[in-house]
C-alpha cells in the first residue's frame, strides 16, 4: 500500500480506534489514549497537507476495489486545510475536556468514558466525510456525525439538554433523508456514486434538478442555514463547552463542505443562477438575523450560538459570488470556514470556563469576575475581533475577499450585508467587552466561584491568539486551500524588500513590552515601569537610527504577502518619519506622565498593556506603505484604545466607549469598503506621490467620488471632522494620559495623517489639486474650525473645552492638506507636530489640576496659578501658542496656512483663520486671567478636602516635568522654526522632496 | 421520462407519494413518536427508489450495489430510530401522553 494511502487511512482510523477502546481504558491507559490519539490524528492531517502541497491532490481506492463497488478517498488542498482545522479544534476540545475532568473528578458533569467514545467517533466521522469521494459513503459519515453529536449534546442528562438533543436529531435525520433521496436519484440516473466520476456525467434534466434540490435542502438543514437554523442555538448552547466548540466550529462546516463539493462538481452542469441567488439571499438574511438575535441574548453561550447562525450565512455568499469571481469567492468561503472555526472554538471554550467558574453564563456575571479569568476574557476578546472581521484577525481576510468578490460582481446589496454583518457583530462583541470592563459590586448571594485550571484557560487563549494573527500569515492557508481547484491564483510577494528589520523593530519595541505587561501583577510596578519606559526609549533610539538611515539615502521596507497581488508593507518615507518621530517622542513623555498619574490606581497592568499596543498601532500607521497596511493598523488602533477610554469602568466611561466605538468601527468599515473598491477598480493601493486617479476618474467618475467619500469619511471620523466629531468630547471621561494620547499622539493624528495619505499618496497631489471633492473637504474643514471653537467657548468643563479646541485645531491640518498647494501643505504637516506638542501640554496640565487640586472646571480655576505655578506656566505657554501668538509654534502654522490660502487663490481662508484666532483667544484668555490674576475661591479655602482647590496629592516630578518639557518644545518649535531640523524645516523637506518640486517659501 | 417502463413509473410515483406523506407528517405532527414514524416513512420512500434502481435493464441481473446501499441505509435508519426513541423516552419520562413542551421556545 502506498504511503499516501496510509496517511489518508490513519486520519480516519486513529480516532476510530480510540472510539473503540475508550470505553475500556482506565487511569493510566486512559491518559495515554487521550494523549496519543490527538497527536496521531493531527500528525496524519499535517502529513496529508504536506503531501498535497508537494505533489498535488491525493487519491486512493480502498482495498484496490474499482468503483462502484469500492470507495475512494481523496484529499485536495481544501480537504487538507479542513482536516488540519478538525485536528486543531478537536485536539483543543479534548485537552479542555480532559483538564475539566481532572479539575473536578467527582463532579457529575465530568466526562465519563462514554463521552470519549462519542467524541472520537465524531472526530473519525468528520475526517471520513471530508476525505470520502463517494456520495453514499458521505451519507454514512453524515449519519455517524449526527449520532455522535446528538449523543454528546445529551450527555449531561438534564431535561433541557435532552429536549435540545432530540430536536437536533430530528432535524439532522430529516436533512440526511433528503440527502439520501438525492443520492438515490443520482445513482439511478447515472449508475455512479463517485464524485469525480459524476463530474460532467449528469445531464441537466429533471431528475438531476430534483436531486440537486433535495440534497441542497438536506445539507442546508444540517448546516443550519437560515431559516433552518432554529435547532442550532439550543443544541450548541446546552452542550458542554468542548462539545459546543466542536459542533459550532466543525460539524456544521462539514456538511457545508459537502454541499460545496456537490455544486462545484456534479451539479456544475445545472444552470442554477436562481438557486445561487436564493442561497445567497438566505445567507444574507442569516447574517443580519443571526447577528441581531445574538445581540439580544442574555446568556453567553446562546449569544455565541446565534453568532454561529450569522457566520454560517457568510459561507453561503459563495453561491451568488462564484460566477463572477470564482477565486475570490472560493478563498473567502474556505478561509472563513477555517477562521470562524478557530475563533468560535476559542469563544465556546472560554465561555465554558466562565460558566464552570461562576456557575452561570448570564452576561452580567462578566462584571463580577473581579480580576479572575483574564485569559478567558482575553480569549473572548481576540476571538471576537476575528468574528467582527477586523484586522489582523483571520475573519478580516474572508471579509475582504467576500467584499472583493461582491464589488467585482457589482452586487452592492451583498457588499452592504457583509459590512453590516461586521458592524452587527461588533455590537454584541463590544457589549460583552463593555460588561467585562465594568467595575461592578460583588453579588453576595452568588455561589463561591470555582477555580479554573490554568490549562483550561490556556487552550482557548491559544486558539484565540491563532485566530487573531491568522490575517497576517493569510497567504499560507490560502495557497493550501487552492490546491486542486482550477481557478487558483497563487499569492506571492510583489517585490523584494530590504532593510525591513528596522520598521519591524520599531513596532516590536512597544508591542513586546505591551504583551509582557499584560501578564504582570498590578503590584509589580518597578518591572512594569522598566519595561514600558525601556520600550519607549528603545523606540526613540530606533527612530533616530531610521532618521539617519533615510537621511543617508537608504531604503527601509518590510513586506509580507497577504493575498494574491496584495502585500502588507512597512516602509519609511519622509512623511512617515515626521509622524513616527512625533509619536515616539510624545509617547515617551506621555508614558512618564501616565506612570505618575496612575500611581497606585487599579488595573495598571491592563492599562499599560493597551497603552503600549496603542502606540504600536500609531507607529504602524506611520510606517504603512500601502492603504491595506494602513487599514490594518487603523483598526488595530481602535481596538487598542477602546479599553483605555473605558478604563475607569464607570457608567459614563462605558457609555463614552460605546459612542467611541460606534464612530470608529463605522469609520473603519468605510475605509475598508473604499479600499476594496479601489483595489477592485485596479487603483494602486501603494502609497506613492506618483499616483493619480485621473484615468480612473475619466472611466468611472461616480465610483471615484464614492471611494473619496468612503476613504475621507472613514479617516475623517478619527480626525473628528464635523459632523463625525461627537465621540471626541465624550471620550473625555478617560484618564488624562489617555486624553493626551487620543488628542495629540495617536488617534486623531491617525485620522489627519490618513487624510494626508489619501489625498497625496492615493489620489495623488495633481489629481487632488484639481478634484472638486478636495474643495468640498476644505469647506468642511473650515466649518469644523469655526464650529469647534464656538462650542469650546461654552464649555465649563476644562477637559471638554480642550476637546472642542482639538476638534477645531485638527481641522487646520485638514484645511491645509486639502488646499493641495505647497505652502498650505507645509502648514498642515507642521501643525501635526505643533498641535501634538501644545495639546499634550494642555491635557497634562488639566490632568494635574484635577489630580492634585481637584479642579475640573474653568470656573474653579481662580488662583490656580499661585497654587501650581509650574503647571500653569506650561498651560499658559501652550494656550498662547494655540491662539497663534508669536513666537510660539501655533503662529508658524497659521502663517503658513494663510500664505497657502492666498497662494491657492482661496482668500476666504484668511477670514476663517482670523475668526478662529479670535475665538481661540476668547476661550483661552479668560482661563489664564482667572488662573493668574484672581484670588482663589473662598469656598475652596474653608471646605473640606473634597472641594476643588484643596491639595489631594503631591505634584510629583512625574506629573510636572512632562508638561514643562512639551511646553518648552512648543516654544522651541516656534523660535527655531528657521533651522533645518525643526518641525517646520522637516515639513518643508517632505513637501519639496516628495510632493512639489518647488521651494515652498511663503 | 416517457421512455421509462411503466413499473418504473409506478415505483417512482409510490416513493414520491411516500416521501410527501412522511414530509407532511414530519412538518405537521408535534408528538415525537409520530415524527419518528414520519422519518421512517421517508426512509422507506428512499429505499424504494434505490431498490427500483437495481433493475437497471429489463433482462440483465439486478445491480448488487443498490441492494448494498439499501441494506446500509436500513442499518443506519434502525440505529438512528433507536437513539431517537431512547431520547424521547428520557425527555418525556416514558409516558406516551403528548408532552406539554413538545416545541419548547429557544430560551
Amino acid at each position: 500500500m502506498p504511503a499516501d494511502a496510509w496517511v489518508l487511512l490513519i486520519a480516519i482510523l486513529a480516532p476510530l480506534a480510540a472510539a473503540g477502546t475508550a470505553l475500556f481504558a482506565r487511569r493510566g491507559w486512559a491518559r495515554a489514549l487521550h494523549g496519543i490519539t490527538p497527536v496521531i490524528s493531527a500528525a496524519a492531517a499535517a502529513a496529508i497537507a504536506i503531501r498535497v502541497i508537494e505533489q498535488g491532490p491525493l487519491r486512493y481506492a480502498m482495498g484496490a476495489w474499482p468503483t462502484p463497488l469500492g470507495i475512494h478517498l481523496e484529499a485536495t488542498g481544501s480537504t487538507a486545510a479542513l482536516l488540519l482545522l478538525v485536528a486543531l479544534v478537536a485536539a483543543a476540545a479534548a485537552i479542555h475536556a480532559h483538564a475539566g475532568a481532572r479539575a473536578a473528578p467527582a463532579d457529575p458533569s465530568s466526562r465519563p468514558a462514554l463521552f470519549w467514545v462519542f467524541f472520537y467517533a465524531l472526530w473519525a466521522a468528520l475526517n471520513a466525510l471530508l476525505l470520502t469521494a463517494d456520495i453514499f459513503n458521505a451519507y454514512v459519515a453524515l449519519e455517524l456525525i449526527t449520532l455522535a453529536s446528538v449523543a454528546l449534546v445529551a450527555q449531561s442528562g438534564a431535561r433541557e439538554c435532552l429536549a435540545a438533543a432530540l430536536r437536533y436529531l430530528f432535524m439532522a435525520l430529516f436533512g440526511s433523508i433528503l440527502y439520501l433521496a438525492g443520492v438515490a436519484l443520482i445513482y439511478g440516473a447515472s449508475g455512479h456514486l463517485d464524485l469525480s466520476q459524476l463530474n460532467g456525467t449528469l445531464r441537466p434534466d429533471a431528475a438531476t434538478w430534483v436531486a440537486a434540490c433535495l440534497m441542497t435542502t438536506g445539507l442546508a438543514v444540517k448546516t443550519a442555514l437560515f431559516p433552518f437554523h432554529f435547532w442550532l442555538p439550543a443544541a450548541h448552547a446546552h452542550a458542554a463547552a468542548p462539545v459546543s466548540a466542536v459542533l459550532s466550529a466543525l460539524v456544521v462546516k462539514a456538511s457545508f463542505f459537502l454541499l460545496l463539493r456537490l455544486w462545484l462538481g456534479p451539479f456544475a452542469t445545472l444552470d442554477a443562477a436562481m438557486l445561487s441567488h436564493l442561497l445567497g439571499g438566505l445567507g444574507a438574511a442569516a447574517i443580519i438575523w443571526g447577528g441581531l438575535a445574538a445581540w439580544r441574548q442574555h446568556r453567553l453561550k446562546l449569544m455565541i450560538a446565534y453568532s454561529t447562525v450569522a457566520q454560517i450565512g457568510y459561507l453561503f455568499l459563495i453561491f451568488p459570488l462564484f460566477a463572477a469571481a470564482p477565486s475570490a469567492a472560493w478563498n473567502a468561503a474556505l478561509f472563513h470556514v477555517v477562521a470562524h472555526g478557530i475563533a468560535k472554538a476559542a469563544l465556546f471554550l472560554a465561555a465554558g470556563n466562565i460558566l464552570w467558574t461562576m456557575g452561570t453564563d448570564r452576561l452580567g456575571v462578566l462584571a463580577r469576575l473581579d480580576g479572575r479569568m483574564r485569559m478567558s476574557i482575553m480569549a473572548m476578546a481576540l476571538a471576537g475581533v476575528s468574528l467582527m472581521g477586523l484586522p489582523p484577525a483571520g475573519g478580516f481576510v474572508s471579509k475582504w475577499l467576500f467584499l472583493q468578490a461582491a464589488i467585482a460582481q457589482q452586487s452592492w446589496g451583498l457588499a452592504v450585508v457583509v459590512v453590516a454583518g461586521g458592524l452587527i457583530t461588533s455590537l454584541y462583541v463590544f457589549r460583552l467587552m463593555g460588561i467585562a470592563m465594568t467595575a461592578a459590586e460583588p453579588d453576595g448571594a452568588a455561589p463561591a466561584p470555582r477555580r479554573v485550571s490554568r490549562l483550561m484557560e490556556s487552550v482557548p487563549l491559544a486558539l484565540a491568539v491563532l485566530a487573531f494573527i491568522l490575517g497576517i500569515g493569510a497567504a499560507l492557508p490560502l495557497n493550501l486551500i487552492q490546491i486542486g481547484v482550477p481557478f487558483a491564483v497563487a499569492a506571492e510577494p510583489h517585490a523584494q524588500a530590504s532593510g525591513g528589520w528596522l520598521p519591524i523593530a520599531i513596532l516590536l519595541s512597544s508591542l513586546l513590552p505591551g504583551l509582557a505587561v499584560f501578564f504582570l501583577r498590578d503590584t509589580s510596578a518597578a518591572l512594569r515601569t522598566a519595561l514600558t519606559i525601556g520600550g519607549a526609549v528603545a523606540k526613540v533610539a530606533l527612530v533616530i537610527v531610521l532618521l539617519l538611515g533615510v537621511h543617508a539615502g537608504r531604503d527601509f521596507e518590510a513586506r509580507i504577502v497577504f493575498l494574491p497581488g496584495l502585500d502588507l508593507v512597512l516602509r519609511a518615507d519622509p512623511l512617515t518619519l515626521q509622524f513616527v518621530t512625533l509619536s515616539a517622542l510624545l509617547w515617551l513623555i506621555t508614558t512618564i506622565y501616565a506612570i505618575g498619574y496612575l500611581a497606585d490606581s487599579a488595573e495598571r497592568s491592563r492599562f499599560f498593556g493597551f497603552f503600549n499596543l496603542s502606540v504600536t498601532a500609531s507607529a504602524g500607521i506611520a510606517l504603512s506603505g500601502n492603504l491595506l497596511t494602513f487599514l490594518f493598523f487603523y483598526e488595530f488602533l481602535t481596538l487598542a484604545t477602546y479599553p483605555l477610554v473605558v478604563h475607569r469602568g464607570t457608567r459614563d466611561a462605558i457609555a463614552a466607549g460605546r459612542t467611541y466605538l460606534i464612530y470608529t468601527v463605522g469609520g473603519g468599515a468605510a475605509v475598508l469598503l473604499g479600499t476594496v473598491w479601489l483595489h477592485v477598480l485596479g487603483g494602486n493601493l501603494d502609497f506613492s506621490p506618483a499616483n493619480a486617479l485621473t484615468a480612473l476618474h475619466a472611466r468611472a467618475p461616480l465610483s471615484v467620488g464614492m471611494i473619496f467619500l468612503l476613504l475621507i469619511g472613514g479617516v475623517g471620523v478619527k480626525a473628528a471632522l464635523v459632523p463625525l466629531h461627537s465621540w471626541l468630547p465624550r471620550a473625555m471621561v478617560a484618564p488624562a494620559p489617555v486624553s493626551a494620547l487620543l488628542h495629540a499622539v495617536a488617534v486623531v493624528k491617525a485620522g489627519v495623517f490618513g487624510i494626508i495619505r489619501v489625498l497625496y499618496d492615493v489620489f495623488g497631489v495633481t489629481f487632488s489639486h484639481a478634484y472638486a471633492g478636495t474643495l468640498f473637504l476644505a469647506g468642511i474643514a473650515a466649518l469644523t474650525i469655526v464650529y469647534g471653537s464656538l462650542r469650546a467657548l461654552y464649555q465649563d468643563d476644562l477637559k471638554k473645552r480642550l476637546a472642542w479646541s482639538t476638534v477645531s485645531q485638527l481641522a487646520y491640518i485638514v484645511l491645509g492638506a486639502s488646499l493641495a498647494g505647497p505652502i498650505a501643505a507645509v502648514g498642515a504637516l507642521v501643525h501635526i507636530v505643533h498641535q501634538g506638542l501644545m495639546k499634550s501640554t494642555l491635557f497634562f496640565c488639566a490632568g494635574n489640576l484635577a489630580e492634585v487640586r481637584g479642579i475640573h472646571k474653568v470656573s474653579e480655576m481662580q488662583g490656580a496659578g499661585r497654587m501650581m505655578p509650574w503647571t500653569m506656566a506650561a498651560f499658559t505657554l501652550a494656550a498662547l501658542g494655540m491662539i497663534g501668538l508669536p513666537p510660539i509654534a501655533g503662529f508658524v502654522t497659521k502663517w503658513y496656512l494663510a500664505a497657502g490660502g492666498i497662494q491657492a487663490g482661496a482668500n476666504w481662508i484668511l477670514l476663517v483663520l482670523v475668526a478662529s484666532s479670535v475665538l481661540n483667544a476668547a476661550y483661552f484668555l479668560p482661563i489664564l486671567q482667572a488662573a493668574w490674576f484672581k484670588a482663589p475661591l473662598e469656598r475652596a479655602r474653608q471646605a473640606p478636602s473634597a472641594a476643588p482647590g484643596q491639595p489631594r496629592r503631591a505634584p510629583t516630578w512625574w506629573l510636572v516635568a512632562p508638561p514643562a518639557v512639551t511646553a518648552v518644545l512648543s516654544l522651541g518649535a516656534g523660535l527655531f522654526a528657521g533651522l533645518s531640523f525643526s518641525p517646520l524645516g522637516w515639513a518643508e523637506i517632505i513637501v519639496q522632496r516628495t510632493y512639489y518640486p518647488v521651494s515652498p517659501a511663503p | 421520462m416517457t421512455d421509462l417502463p411503466p413499473e418504473v413509473i409506478i415505483y417512482a410515483a409510490a416513493s414520491a407519494a411516500l416521501l410527501g406523506l412522511g414530509l407532511y407528517a414530519f412538518v405537521m405532527q408535534r408528538h415525537p413518536l409520530r415524527r419518528i414514524l414520519a422519518l421512517n416513512i421517508m426512509s422507506a420512500a428512499v429505499f424504494l427508489i434505490l431498490v427500483a434502481n437495481a433493475r437497471r435493464t429489463p433482462d440483465a441481473e439486478p445491480d448488487p450495489v443498490a441492494h448494498a446501499l439499501v441494506l446500509t441505509g436500513i442499518v443506519v435508519a434502525v440505529s438512528t430510530s433507536a437513539l431517537a426513541l431512547m431520547l424521547m423516552r428520557r425527555v418525556h419520562g416514558g409516558d406516551d401522553a403528548p408532552p406539554a413542551d413538545a416545541a419548547p421556545p429557544d430560551r
